[in-house]
């Protein structure tokens, strides 16, 4: 059972694990360019779907749910410009951690090897979470249980405090919140992705339907740990290995998002475009009272 | 305690749903192997050789996805000279490259003519075979059979005179490897 959700959490096992015999050959600058694409889409995941809604119950609220998202990626985050030693024949782009095949440069001290990247234009993602709101302030819950699998352990954990703005403006015809949130992703010895987001957000109710949308600023840092393997200048068909530790930056930084929330008794679906670095679909079904 | 098997079978829902094309993605790696083959040729008459073998098997690379490779095919050969005397050489190479050893079927052989070793010493680039995917079909063949070990002739032919090359012969193979 374990090992069964260790795979499907989020393909995540393999993805990290099968993501270091993709390093081993490249140094710290340019595993961190290879990786940055994903850094950015874990950004752009854990930093989605954290409301539907400005409208924050006065009095006592709380939801259940299940959000999705689909993170559609770029031409130009599936290869990037490695930086071969000096005397390369250097002609052409080599795949990111989303592209295609990897590029090899011949030189003066052999062949340079690069490696493939997943081949994948479309990220799909999801997790539950939890909210609980009181006198117009709402803490927002995401978590997953801790699984091992294979001395590795995997967890994630998020929180999130949004407020009403509006509650102090009277008459105001949208409801505006403001929502600080950090999401925390580790794969212990290899990954740690931290993610860190603020936005203003409104919405406006017409009957059964809630229109939404906001600006938002984030970070996301993303901290791996792989094994580089270097020729042998002694001899070229032995390697060495190194562990080498990488910081790398998301590109996300700013989004826009506008969505929809169809309320039906003590559910909600909704559905939202978010425009930024990489553009993420998501959806959600929320229970609430 | 029922909000943590929600959350867990949540994911497990949504993961069944989505996961399949990604982790099909993650098993199948296309890996680049690069192998270097030296050589070290001197004399004093108007033809000099060096020849000798090598095998996949040597390579730690090779060895460690031995298991996981499904496919493996050669994309390209380089020239490398690393020193040369006299720095004015110049003359024909002609390299060759046979199955297992000196007896075995020739694979593979390209003439440059008129080189000049002394332009490709580092830090410059080395030189690239001309060569196309034909040329390589009989080697590709070869390596599908199951073929791992090569015999290399590096042959150099220019006026009487003593004179010495060394350098590499680097072959880069790319397979198609399964890491499930």
């Amino acid at each position: 059972m374990k090992k069964l959700l260790f795979i499907l959490f989020f393909a995540a096992g393999p993805l990290f694990a099968q993501l270091e015999d993709r390093l081993n050959y490249l140094t710290v600058s340019e595993a961190s360019k290879y990786v940055k694409p994903l850094a950015t889409t874990m950004g752009v995941a854990f930093n989605s779907a954290s409301y539907t809604d400005a409208d924050i119950p006065t009095l006592f609220g709380f939801s259940l749910s299940v959000r999705v998202m689909g993170i559609i990626i770029p031409d130009e985050d599936r290869s990037f410009i490695p930086d071969p030693a000096i005397g390369y024949i250097k002609t052409e782009p080599t795949a990111s951690f989303y592209g295609s095949e990897g590029s090899y440069y011949a030189g003066p001290n052999g062949y340079q090897v690069y490696p493939p990247g997943i081949d994948e234009r479309f990220i799909p993602m999801g997790f539950p979470q939890v909210t609980a709101s009181f006198l117009g302030t709402e803490v927002l819950l995401r978590y997953l249980p801790e699984v091992t699998v294979s001395d590795q352990k995997i967890s994630m954990f998020g929180i999130g405090l949004s407020h009403s703005i509006s509650r102090y403006i009277p008459l105001l015809p949208v409801d505006i919140a403001a929502q600080v949130l950090y999401n925390k992703f580790t794969v212990e010895n290899i990954l740690d992705v931290k993610n860190i987001a603020f936005n203003i957000h409104a919405s406006r109710s017409f009957g059964l339907f809630t229109a939404y949308g906001g600006l938002q600023y984030e970070n996301t840092d993303f901290d791996l740990t792989y094994t580089y393997r270097e020729r042998n200048p002694l001899n070229p068909n032995i390697y060495i290995e190194k562990d080498f530790s990488l910081s790398a930056e998301g590109d996300n930084h700013f989004r826009f998002t506008l969505g929809g929330a169809l309320s039906l008794a003590f559910l909600q679906i909704n559905a939202d475009v978010n425009v930024g670095a990489q553009t993420a679909l998501t959806s959600g079904l929320t229970f609430s009272f | 305690m029922k909000i943590n098997k929600f959350m867990v079978y949540s994911v497990i829902i949504f993961s069944v749903s989505f996961s399949g094309c990604i982790l099909d993605s993650l098993n199948e790696m296309p890996l680049d192997i690069p192998i270097e083959y030296p050589f070290s040729i001197s004399g004093d008459a108007a033809s000099i050789t060096d020849d000798g073998s090598f095998c996949l098997t040597q390579n730690e690379l090779y060895n460690d996805y031995m298991e996981k490779i499904k496919d493996i095919k050669l994309l390209e050969i380089t020239f490398r000279p690393t020193a040369v005397s006299p720095t004015t050489l110049n003359g024909d190479v002609r390299l060759e490259i046979k199955k297992g050893t000196a007896h075995g079927e020739l694979l593979f052989s390209h003439d440059i003519e008129s080189f000049t070793p002394a332009s490709y010493l580092p830090d410059n680039p080395p030189y690239v075979l001309p060569a196309t995917e034909n040329d390589f079909k009989k080697l590709n063949d070869y390596l599908s059979s199951e073929g791992l070990c090569f015999y290399v002739a590096v042959a150099a032919v220019s006026s009487v005179g003593q004179k010495s090359i060394s350098g590499k012969v680097d072959f880069i193979f790319r397979t198609k490897t399964d890491l499930n």
